[in-house]
């Protein structure tokens, strides 16, 4: 089953920046998708289109079955909660507490209080931040922080997770551990879509990567590695 | 939305009150001035009225008979009186009586100034008064009209004009409202605004992980109606301390009004007192959220 499906997508921004131009890609159910590209490739933009959060120019654009051009309002926020999302700077809200951070990804569907027990504890562990639960983002460090916004990505069961530049702000250390969480959610069935330039990351997960290169896809194969760019 | 999430909004609305305790009280005092303001105006209005009414009610309309009336037609002018559109009480004056009452003023007798005169030369009268100050004018020129009635007189310009002066001054105590309105609920949109400013990456961040416009709101539409309700009740309890307290000290030195006491008009200004504290807070809230909760109008 094909999760997201791009056809001819071009993004220009209201400045007249051409930031994808004609990009088409298929990704499957449970892939695990790297984006790649140096700065500025539009990495950031496509994410933006498929949360919706921007509308493509031109082309068609149909994640989880849902025709995003065509979406209506109530829909829209139907889309929006079936996919995480996963930032650089993590984007927690610092006057609540890692369980209340998580918790609010469910209150906002309206979720029972009950459900809401049962089901954060449980997506702490897969992260492992069990023993954090009572803690406030900013006693945390940033692998924390960041396992933090995978667990409230996490905790709606999205079908898709997106995380755009993830490790950006990681040490090695912390951000390899990262990569073993989002390798788990993977395995479980989830499809991850993962925007970076961390070149060594890429390298050692060999899966698919997509080249993105001023807006154009130059590249996008199977095990492959980000080194391999230089030869194109 | 659901119930269960409206316990969650109230707890989040009195925590980010008590967070942000001066911004909090700065709005509460705003609003308090405000509804303060608009009561001690609509106070004002409310005694202006009455005053107007107390004048009005004492104008009187005196519609002279012509001589030699037969009493009955006399008598059935009454009934036609009555028809009249505005009239509100209508009397008989025989001219006897208008004579006996010319003497009164003149502090005579009736027999003296009768001798003096001659014969009575007063003719028999109807003492009319209308509805209100507007229902003057027509209800005489109506009574001229009549058969049997040779001349109606009222009042005279000072009246007119001290009716005209009350009627602006009503205008410009509403206009004056109004414009308190106005001004205050772009105040506390500019209080409620800054707050609204200091959150707005967690609002972003609402937005991000599914929260629907109306699920951001709510907290701080219910903060703002919290906020409005503390502001009314104040205002309402100053309002309420200095008229008693100006009653009490001035009534005595305004002789020329009877002041209004505090009655049941009294309650419906405190009423919507806290009414509009309440819509104040929860517009002023909502307008200042719009502006980051429209679609596409966000950056990263
Ligand atoms: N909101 C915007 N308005 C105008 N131009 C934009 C906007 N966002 C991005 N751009 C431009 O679009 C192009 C692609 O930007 P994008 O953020 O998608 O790149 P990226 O691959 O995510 O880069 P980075 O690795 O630095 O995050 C860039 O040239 C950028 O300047
Ligand atoms: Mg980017």
């Amino acid at each position: 089953m094909k999760m997201i499906s791009l056809k001819g997508v071009s993004k220009k921004y209201d400045n007249g920046q051409l930031a994808l131009d004609h990009v088409s890609m298929e990704i499957e159910a449970g892939e695990f998708v790297f984006l790649c590209g140096a700065s500025g490739a539009g990495k950031s933009t496509l994410i933006r289109l498929l949360f919706r959060e921007e509308v493509a120019t031109d082309g068609k654009i149909i994640v989880n079955g849902r025709n995003l051009r065509k979406i209506k309002r109530r829909e829209l926020l139907r889309h929006r909660r079936s996919m995480g999302l996963v930032f650089q700077d993590y984007r927690l809200l610092p006057k609540k507490t890692v369980f209340a951070n998580v918790a609010y990804a469910m209150e906002v569907t309206e979720c029972k209080r009950k459900d809401i027990r049962k089901r954060v504890p449980e997506i702490l562990e897969v992260v492992g931040l069990s023993d954090k639960a009572g803690s406030f983002p900013s006693e945390l460090s940033g692998g924390e922080q960041q396992r933090v916004a995978i667990a409230r990505a996490l905790v709606n069961r999205p079908a898709i997770l997106i995380a755009d530049e993830p490790t950006g702000n990681l040490d090695p250390q912390n951000a390899r551990e990262l990569m073993e969480v989002l390798k788990r959610v993977n395995d479980k069935g989830t499809t991850v879509v993962m925007a970076t330039h961390a070149q060594d990351i890429v390298d050692e997960m060999r899966k698919r990567v997509i080249m993105l290169h001023e807006g154009r896809i130059i590249y996008d194969e199977e095990g492959g590695g980000y080194h391999e760019i230089a030869l194109v | 939305m659901k119930l269960r999430s409206f316990s969650r909004f109230f707890v989040e609305a009195s925590q980010s009150l008590r967070r942000n305790i001066l911004m909090t009280i700065a709005s509460i005092a705003t609003i308090a001035l405000t509804l303060f303001v608009c009561g001690v105006f609509s106070v004002i209005v409310l005694n202006i009225n009455k005053f107007a009414n107390d004048i009005e009610s004492t104008v009187e309309i005196q519609a002279f008979l012509e001589e030699d009336l037969p009493a009955e037609t006399a008598s059935a002018l009454v009934t036609s009186i009555r028809e009249i559109d505005g009239v509100d009480d209508v009397t008989f004056i025989s001219k006897e009586e208008a004579l006996a009452n010319m003497a009164t003023q003149l502090e005579e007798t009736p027999e003296t100034l009768l001798s003096s005169l001659g014969r009575n030369p007063l003719p028999d009268s109807y003492m009319v008064t209308a509805d209100s100050a507007d229902d003057v004018a027509p209800v005489a020129e109506k009574l001229e009209a009549l058969d049997g009635v040779a001349e109606a007189q009222y009042g005279d310009d000072t009246v007119d004009n001290l009716f005209q002066m009350l009627k602006w001054i009503r205008y410009f105590g509403i206009a004056l409202i109004l414009f308190l309105v106005v001004a205050s609920i772009v105040i506390v949109a500019f209080n409620i605004k800054v707050t609204v400013a200091s959150r707005k990456s967690e609002i972003i961040i609402m937005r991000y992980v599914g929260a629907s416009n109306w699920y951001i709101r709510w907290p701080f539409c219910i903060a703002g109606m919290v906020m409005g309700l503390f502001g009314g009740i104040i205002a309402v309890a100053l309002l309420y301390g200095a008229y008693t307290l100006f009653i009490d000290q001035f009534s005595s030195v305004l002789v020329f009004m009877s002041l209004v006491r505090v009655n049941t008009d009294f309650f419906y200004i405190f009423g919507f007192m806290l009414l509009f504290g309440v819509l104040l807070g929860s517009a002023g809230s909502l307008l200042s959220l719009n502006v980051y909760l429209k679609e596409r109008a966000k950056k990263q």
